[in-house]
Order: structure tokens, then sequence, then C-alpha cells
């Protein structure tokens, strides 16, 4: 499409990677000293930690999510929050049944032996990758543009979400689920280190694994990676199936951490995630980021967002904050990068 | 032999033919093809009342399909356009409570759509930001400071105000000839005038037409513009049609609006798009709703098969692109 667009080669991708590192991890600290200097209570460990925390189902989507913008050719998922919602409320229905009988009467029993977790936990990962690997069908295979596909499974799933839990958010899950959002391991909270873990490995597998490859070729120039060997099709279909598997996984912690099962789990999260993983550098025409800077971009908006918390400021002016932010994030790290391209 | 000729030249002739019409009605066709199915569904669909209530729905996701069919073209999107709906609401809300003069809030409402929509073609032309983030932004900035504003519904509006969404003339409600008029307006624009020559051009490539010596930032704030105009019209319109404003008005209307668009023919890759297909979309969605509504569909399954037909018609359009290609 854009003839100025070069292939992604290895010292470019990398140099582009840490430009836009740099960018976010400024803001982070610019912002960081304005909330620290408005407020006594916003440079407290305890608040970092718990900021780093609220980011970490972001952070969890925007890892993958950041895979799928680099594959380019519009690549974009919006149905993220939704198939957390589905994912939320099938792992409870194996949980809790008697709450989806509509029995209201009964007394609810939560089953947590050892074998309705794996079912619960697994049904809730395999519903959200067969969510993404539809997205990757109708994509790879018939060819729609990904806004479409994925607006299309974003309604579809939060409708289905909402009819099988009749609407109604289940409260109380086991122990294991809770332990999952609101234990700690090592002193650290376990949502952070499941971000940092799938942060890591999403980096190392997009970085140093010819699947990772891969994706930045057909985000560079689809019609060369497939002339170049490239199954485009199997790779597509492979970045939005573990799309869907990273949203299950933070609706999972999404839903431990709020000790309830909620179809609107995750609403509005897929912009959230995006606007991450621009904030941290990753080009929306593809071809061009990393996973690094979109948790830190996550970590860029759970601070605003904290920031607003302790300052007391109405929750209604939370929202624009955020939108004029991301603006002035992007224009900054592009600013930058055109500066350092003409010196 | 010539028998032979005559038949395969007749049966070709009435394949053109039939090309000839689905080209030329595009998603009107499938627009009529489903309003039968759907009357034979429902005997409530085929009732005037009921068609001026779809048509009514319409004209406002239509309108604003307009303007995003434009900024499609161009290779653009605009996600904020529900937000300024529920801005738009707000403010021509609170200063008509704070002012009880009607023409104050219409003006100063429309200029806020406005204002919106320059903002966003300024971030995106001249500071060049995506326009999927500087719209992303401007939806949390409309959204937020539309409830900043106002908490609640402001009602009370005089009767010649609210004649603008619910006034029927020669038959039609008001809102229907509003969108037509705006719709041959833009179709013209689009199809016959340098403008919208231009505008196609910078969708199909921006980089040949910056060559070819276009200022196309010029053109794509213009588009932007000209979306956040239309949008603040389709909320003055919403606001006399519902006989209130509220500050969550707008809320996920930019996704029918953008799948109007695209149900309609535009590309989201940029380079094409149809101003009367956009429309078509707004009717298709409004049609798709209403049916569920006439036959008790639970809310939910609504959703879930709206997003299904979006999809299924999108697919359609590939398919007669594809076939257009061969």
């Amino acid at each position: 499409m854009d003839a100025t667009r070069t292939l992604p080669q290895k010292t470019g991708r990398l140099q582009a990677f840490r430009l836009s590192e740099s960018g976010i991890v400024i803001w982070i600290l610019a912002v960081g000293v304005l909330f620290s200097v408005m407020s006594d209570r916003f440079l407290d460990v305890k608040n970092i930690v718990n900021i780093i925390t609220q980011a970490s189902i972001i952070g969890i989507l925007a890892v993958s999510m950041t895979a799928v913008i680099i594959s380019g050719n519009g690549g974009i998922d919006l149905s993220v929050g939704s198939i957390m919602g589905i994912s939320s409320v099938t792992m409870a229905m194996m949980i809790i049944p008697e709450s989806y009988y509509r029995d209201t009467t009964a007394m609810l029993t939560i089953s947590s032996d050892l074998f309705t977790l794996v079912k619960a936990l697994g049904l809730a990962l395999f519903i959200g990758s067969f969510c993404g690997f539809i997205n990757g069908v109708l994509i790879a295979l018939a060819g729609l543009p990904p806004f479409i596909a994925t607006l299309g499974m974003m309604t579809a799933a939060r409708g289905v979400a909402a009819y099988i839990s009749a609407g109604i958010p289940t409260y109380g899950l086991p122990e294991a689920i809770i332990f999952i959002g609101q234990g700690r391991v090592l002193g650290l909270p376990l949502p952070i280190l499941i971000m940092l873990v799938l942060g890591v490995v999403g980096a190392l597998v997009l970085t140093r694994t010819t699947f990772g490859m891969k994706i930045f070729a057909i985000g560079g120039n689809k019609e060369t990676a497939r002339f170049s060997g490239i199954n485009v099709t199997k790779t597509i279909l492979a970045v939005y199936t573990l799309n869907g598997l990273f949203a299950a996984i933070a609706s999972i912690t999404l839903s431990g951490r709020s000790n309830q099962a909620h179809p609107d789990a995750g609403l509005g999260y897929e912009l959230y995630a995006i606007g991450a993983v621009v904030i941290g550098g990753t080009s929306l025409m593809g071809g061009v980021g990393g996973i690094v800077g979109s948790i830190l971009g996550a970590i860029f908006m759970a601070e605003v967002q904290n920031g607003i918390n302790i300052l007391d400021i109405p929750v209604a002016y939370m929202k624009p904050i955020l939108g004029t932010l991301i603006i002035a994030a992007v224009i900054l790290d592009q600013w930058q990068k055109s500066k350092r391209k003409v010196g | 032999m010539s028998n032979e000729a005559l038949r395969r030249n007749l049966s070709g002739s009435i394949t053109t033919a039939f090309r000839k019409v689905e080209k030329t009605l595009g998603v009107w066709l499938w627009v009529l093809v489903f309003a039968i199915l759907f009357s034979l569904v429902s005997p409530y669909f085929l009732g005037l009342l009921n068609f001026l209530n779809i048509a009514r729905q319409a004209s406002i996701i239509g309108l604003m399909a307009i303007g995003m069919t434009l900024v499609i073209i161009t290779g653009g999107i605009d996600l904020s356009v529900g937000s300024v709906v529920s801005l738009v609401s707000a403010v021509f809300g609170v200063v008509w409570r704070s002012t009880n003069n009607l023409w104050a809030a219409v003006i100063v409402a429309f200029l806020t759509g406005a204002a919106c929509g320059g903002f966003n073609g300024a971030l995106i032309s001249w500071v060049g930001v995506p326009a999927f983030i500087a719209t992303f932004g401007m939806m949390g900035i409309g959204s937020g400071l539309a409830f900043a504003l106002t908490a609640g519904s402001i009602g009370d509006f005089p009767q010649k105000f609210e004649f603008l969404g619910n006034g029927i003339v020669l038959g039609l409600p008001v809102p229907v000839f509003i969108v037509l008029l705006f719709a041959l307006l833009f179709h013209y624009v689009l199809r016959k005038t340098v403008y919208g020559g231009r505008v196609l051009a910078i969708g199909g490539s921006e980089l040949s037409s910056r060559l070819a010596g276009m200022n196309v930032k010029r053109y794509t704030f213009s588009v932007y513009l000209i979306n956040g105009c239309l949008a603040g019209l389709a909320a003055i319109i919403l606001c006399a049609r519902i006989r209130s404003s509220y500050p969550g008005i707008g809320q996920d209307l930019e996704l029918d609006v953008v799948a109007a668009s695209v149900i309609g023919g535009a590309n989201l890759m940029g380079g094409y798009g149809s101003i009367i297909g956009a429309i078509g979309g707004g009717f298709f969605i409004s049609m798709i709703q209403n049916i569920f509504n006439l036959l008790g569909v639970y809310p939910f399954m609504q959703k879930v098969i709206t997003g299904i037909f979006i999809v299924i018609a999108v697919l359609a359009n590939q398919v007669k692109a594809g076939r257009k290609k061969q």
C-alpha cells in the first residue's frame, strides 16, 4: 500500500523497538513526577504495585494484540473484550451450574474439586481460543477485513455471554480462581507475574522465532511474504487464535480479581488494549512494533487512571484526560521518531 | 446455428441485465429482499407506522454514515462519532436549559460537532496521528465531557423543534427529507466534482495523490470536519425525535455507522465507497433491529444476529468485488 515502507530488517526493527520504548518510558516518568508533585500518596511502593496490578489485565491483552497489529493488513481485534465476557461466563457455568439453571431457590454449591476447576479453566481457555479461531478463519480464509470480522465477533460473543447468563453476574468463585486474581507469589500479585511471564515469552517468540519473523514479514508486505514461501493463512489464523486465548487468560485473571463472572466482563477493554499497543510504539500500519512497549503502554494508562483517582478528579473527567494523554503520547512518539530520522 | 447463438445471446443478456440491476441497486437490492422476507415473517412489519419508524431510525444512522463513508474512502476511520453525538446532545440540552433560546442551542450544538470533527481532522492530517488513535482519544473526550456537562436528561423543547424529528411532510418523516438532501448532495460531490475525485484518489493512494500535487492534508482535514458536522446535525435531529437530550445517547452508535458504511460498499482500506449504499446500509441495520423487536427476539440474541449479518453482508460485497475484478 505504502511504497515508501521497507521490509522489516533485523536491525531496523530492533531500532524501532528501542525507540518506541524510550518514548513511553519518558511519558511514564513525566506523568509520575507530575502526580507525585500533586499528591504525596502517589509515590508509594504499595500504590505503584497497585498501578501495575491494575495494568496487568490490559497488559495481558496487549501482548497478543501487539502481534495482531504487527501482522498488518488492517490487523486489529475489537472482539477481545467480548471474548473475555463469554470466557468468564462459561467458566462460571462449569463451576456453579445451579445459577445457570435459573434456580434461585437452590443453595449455590461451588464445586471446587480439581476436576471441575480444570474443566472450567479449560473450557474458558477453549472458548476464548475458539472465538479467536473463528476471527482467524473469517480474516485469513474468507478474506474479511479484520475490523469487520472482529466487530461481528464483538457483538456476537457479547450477546452469547449475556444469553448464557441471562445477563446476571455470578458472585463467589472458588478459592483457586480467586488466587489467580488476588494471590501473591514472591510478594508480587499474581496478575503482574502472569503479565510479565506472558510478556517475556511473547516478546521472545516475536523477536527470536521464525513464527515471530513471519508475523513481521506479513505485516511488512503480505504479498512478498507469500512469495517467499510463508504460509500467510496459517500464520494469521494462529495470531488471531492466540489473541482469543490471551483474552481468555485475561478474563480468568479478571474474574478471580473481582471474584465474579460477569457477562459484561471486559466491556470496552479492546480499545484500551489497542490504545496500550499504539502508545507503546507499535504502528497500526503493521510491520513495526514490540511487546515491551505495549506493556509499558498499559502501565501508562493505569498510572493516569490511578493519578486521577488519587487527585479526586471527578470520574467524568477520567475518559477525557485519558483520551488527551493517549493522543499526546502518540504525537510525542512520532515527533521523537521524526527527529531521530533527520538527525 | 443462429438459434443457438441467439439463445446464448439472450441468456447472456439476461445475466448481464441482472448484474446491472444488482450493480445499480447494490445494497438496496438486499434491503428489498429482506423487506419482503421480513414481511412474510411478521405481519406487523409492512405497516405504515412501522415503516415510518424504521425510516426515522435509518435517517440518523444514514446521515452519519454519509460522513463516515467519506472518511473511510480516504482510508481512515472515525470511532468518535457516537461520543460526538452524546456531547452535542448534552451541549444542546445545557444551552437550551440555560438560555431558553432554541437557535442559540442549535447553533452552539452544531458548532460543537464541527469543532470535534475539525479537531480530529487537524490531528490526523497536520499532526499525523493515526486516525484510529486520534478518534479513539476523541471518543473518550466526547463521552466524558458529555457526562461532565450534565448527568441526566434535559427535555421540554418547543413543539416546532420536535417537528424536526417527528414531523411528517408528504407522508414521510422530516429526517428522511434531510438525509435524502444530504445524500444527493454528497453523492453528487463525490461522483461529479473535483473535490470528490480527489477524496477518492487520496484513498486509492495517498502517496500518488501527494506526488500529483494535491494538498492531501487539506482534503483529509475536510472529510473529518464534514463527518463532525453531520454527526452534530444527527445529534440535533435525535434530540428532536426523542424529545430530550441525554449524555449517553450516542453510545456505541459509531459501530452501527461504520457497519452501515461498510455494508453499503465502502472499502475500509480506502479508495472506494458509496453514499447511496451507505444510506441503504443504515436502512438495512435499522430493519434488522426492527424485525427483532417485532418478533420479540431476546435483546442478547439480537446482538448475535446483528453481528452475523454484518459479517455476511461484507462477505457478499467481497464476493461481488472479486467477481468484478475477474
